[in-house]
């Protein structure tokens, strides 16, 4: 049976070829898809910066950078590495930080939230530190990045920024995703 | 000072000190449309910088997070504005983000680079950058028309001609006042002369009554003393001759007897 018909061997071997590499394929471009999700998502990181207003007592100096923290899971690797370089918000530089987890003098002043995100929000809670979920059911940050109509967008949470002594600008805010908003 | 009064105020050199005050008035007409032309385009330039300004404020959260949607908002607001031609917004790469563009406007320029201000033709032109504290995000590029050459010379042109005329008419108008000054200084003469005949006139009547004065005397003596001769003769000759009493007052003289 299984030397009956070497061309039909050979075309299964064809089609076992093609599917592997349709699969790789699949994979690779579901991989490139969440690369480019996340290079947005660093990217966006840090151009929340311009238009959030700490208060003066969250930074030491006038010129001490903006800390960007990524805590527990890190989906973005060495993209918010690169996309921070050399990248000056109002004379300051922007430093990245990887931590295990968050605590309220972790010294950030924008915090990803990877995992456990409901300790890492009662961590920080009180503190100016602008939390970013990513797409977190239930409790979420500050900022909560969403997926929507294949676009990475993010909803804004003004009274939770508030209660972290954080203005966030009437331009972002304009931006915000609202749920029910036409796009 | 009043020799140079006197010179320009010739008969001779008022027609051509108002010409040349016309010609002076013209020249200050023609400066002054120059000068005005010169504010026009000022104006023209900082309302379109403070457009361009206000766009490129609003426009920075979508450009830093390309929302498009939003940033075409921003730009089709200034729709309302009809002399803004073209409107665009770049993302930091220079590429078009948002953009409105008038039927029969010209098409915008790929990447522009920033300019406080050009005008081309009957068009102002500026690109101003987009930034939001310290962080360049792209730019704002905006397209204006401005009044033609010839409307703004026509405007300018009737503001020169009315002053030019403003100016003929204060010539004209110095013309007749000097006349008027000359009838006024003849008057001035023959009323000074009229006056001069009057004391003249004054005098001699003076003269007359003082020798009636002295005939009536010298009928009183001869009535007093009976005496005839030089003295009747003398007052009937008098009475039409003023300012012969001297003959009156010699007796001995010959002709009188």
């Amino acid at each position: 049976m299984n030397s009956a018909n070497p061309a039909t061997n050979r075309l299964l071997a064809g089609l076992r070829f093609a599917v592997v590499a349709l699969l790789l394929m699949a994979a690779a471009q579901a991989r490139a898809d969440g690369s480019l999700e996340y290079a947005v998502k660093a990217t966006y990181l840090y151009k929340f910066a311009p238009f959030v207003e700490w208060p003066a007592a969250a930074f030491a100096s006038a010129d001490s950078p903006i800390t960007i923290c990524v805590s527990g899971n890190d989906p973005f690797g060495a993209l918010l590495d690169r996309a921070t370089a050399d990248q000056r918000v109002d004379g300051r530089s922007i430093a990245v930080h990887h931590i295990a987890s968050a605590t309220a003098d972790s010294g950030c002043h924008i915090l990803f939230i990877g995992d456990s995100v409901s300790q890492a929000l009662d961590a920080v809670r009180g503190q100016p530190v602008l939390t970013v979920t990513d797409d977190a059911p239930g409790s979420h940050g500050i900022i909560n990045f969403v997926i929507r109509d294949g676009k990475v967008r993010f909803e804004i949470d003004s009274d939770a920024a508030a209660q972290n002594h954080l203005v966030i600008s009437s331009k972002l805010l304009n931006l915000g995703y609202r749920p029910g908003q036409a796009n | 000072m009043r020799n140079w009064f006197s010179l320009f105020s010739h008969r001779a050199f008022v027609p051509a000190v108002a010409i040349a005050g016309a010609v002076l008035v013209s020249i200050a007409g023609v400066w002054g449309a120059l000068y005005e032309d010169q504010l026009y385009q000022a104006q023209k330039l900082k309302e379109m910088t403070t457009q361009a300004e206000i766009l490129a404020a609003s426009v920075t959260a979508a450009l830093a997070f390309d929302d498009k949607a939003t940033a075409q908002q921003y730009t089709n607001a200034l729709r309302a504005n009809p002399e803004l031609e073209v409107a665009v917004v770049y993302d930091g790469q220079g590429k078009i983000l948002a953009q409105f563009v008038r039927p029969g406007a010209r098409l915008p320029p790929a990447n522009p680079a920033l300019s406080e201000g050009r005008f081309r033709h009957n068009h102002i032109e500026i690109a101003v950058p987009v930034a939001e504290r310290g962080q360049l995000l792209g730019k704002v590029y905006l397209s204006g028309s401005m009044d033609s050459l010839q409307r703004r010379l026509l405007k300018y042109g009737i503001i020169a001609l009315i002053a030019a005329m403003a100016a003929l008419f204060l010539g004209a108008l110095g013309a007749a006042q000097f006349s008027l000054s000359k009838a006024n200084r003849q008057l001035a003469e023959q009323a000074r002369d009229l006056a001069k005949a009057n004391a003249t006139l004054q005098n001699e009547m003076h003269e007359r009554s003082r020798i009636e004065d002295a005939l009536r005397q010298s009928q009183v003596e001869r009535t007093l003393f009976g005496r005839r001769g030089n003295t009747a003769l003398c007052l009937e000759k008098s009475a039409g001759l003023v300012g012969a009493a001297h003959l009156c007052r010699t007796p001995a003289s010959p002709q009188a007897n």
